[in-house]
């Protein structure tokens, strides 16, 4: 799926506010559809990871995120773009579910000191098969901006926005992020 | 919305790595029925538009017209109806009556 850097480039923005424009006016099925399948895989993807694999919850909340967002569009000012939007609401949602007291989560503690990279290593490793777990072993705070960066496509400047802290810190800890992930990777990878 | 991929404090991004992050997962095929019905139950879906309401803003001003014309024609006729000029009315004392005398039998000889 191609970052929302794209968006303006392709129109996709414009395209997305006349859908969302017809969901308004007209209740239209098939308008939210097209909307529905321009942008789940991208905010399944997301919601998914942030919860560590658990499917089902994950499916819950992309369908509580649709809802609250359709409930709100006509809100939406469309000065971002409507997918950042959505994984905002997402991103909530999710730690919404996170914080509930039944859920247990196994957080990784944040490391200092990355180890040294193997080189070459990376294509030696099958990146799909261990990057999920990669990523699940993250602290949750550094998931979320690694997430917002390097899938959604977020500057550390939205980040900071949506998160509530500073451009430096989402630069320091997508570095850090990004090191943890390539260290594990690396570490489960063969000789 | 942009990346910073390039900026100079972006140097340790993974090619690699950034292509399988973002390779799409997708949700199950029935989550996208299951939100239609909850977004039609809470109203912000209709029911597609040619049910509801058929063609386009000037096909809809026709249909208005239309009636608006088929109301006056009645009302037209209806005034036409009450002001035209009565019948003649036929009294009884002129219609002829036939002496009720029962079948009359004539004989040929």
């Amino acid at each position: 799926m191609p970052a929302d850097a794209q968006h303006g480039q392709d129109g996709q923005h414009g395209q997305d506010e006349e859908l969302a424009g017809r969901v308004l006016r007209d209740g239209s099925e098939e308008a939210f559809r097209a909307l529905y399948r321009r942008h789940t895989p991208a905010l399944y993807s997301f919601v998914l990871r942030l919860l560590g694999g658990a499917e089902r919850d994950a499916e819950d909340i992309v369908q509580d995120t649709w809802i609250r967002a359709m409930e709100r569009l006509s809100g939406f000012r469309w000065e971002a773009s409507f997918r950042t939007w959505l994984c905002g609401i997402g991103l909530n949602r999710a730690r919404e579910v996170l914080r509930k007291p039944g859920r247990a989560r196994e957080e990784a503690a944040p490391e200092t000191e990355p180890a040294p990279e193997i080189p070459g290593t990376a294509e030696r490793i099958d990146l799909e098969m261990d990057l999920e777990e990669a990523i699940r072993r993250l602290p949750g705070g550094y998931r979320e901006i690694l997430l917002l960066h390097d899938l959604l496509g977020l500057t550390h400047e939205e980040i900071a926005r949506e998160l509530g802290i500073t451009a430096g810190t989402s630069r320091s800890q997508l570095h850090f992020a990004r090191r943890t992930v390539r260290r594990h990777l690396t570490a489960g990878s063969p000789p | 919305m942009s990346h910073d991929h390039h900026d100079p404090n972006n140097h340790d991004g993974d090619p690699e790595l950034q292509a399988a992050l973002r390779r799409d997962l997708t949700p199950g095929d029935l989550l996208e029925e299951r939100l239609v019905r909850a977004l039609k139950a809470r109203g912000i879906l209709h029911p597609p538009r040619s049910l509801k309401r058929s063609g386009t803003l000037a096909g809809r001003l026709v249909k208005i017209a239309a009636v608006l014309l088929l109301f006056l024609s009645g009302l037209a006729v209806g005034h036409w109806t009450a002001k035209r000029p009565e019948p003649p009315v036929v009294r009884e004392s002129h219609v002829l009556r036939q002496p009720v005398s029962g079948p009359r039998q004539v004989y040929w000889f």
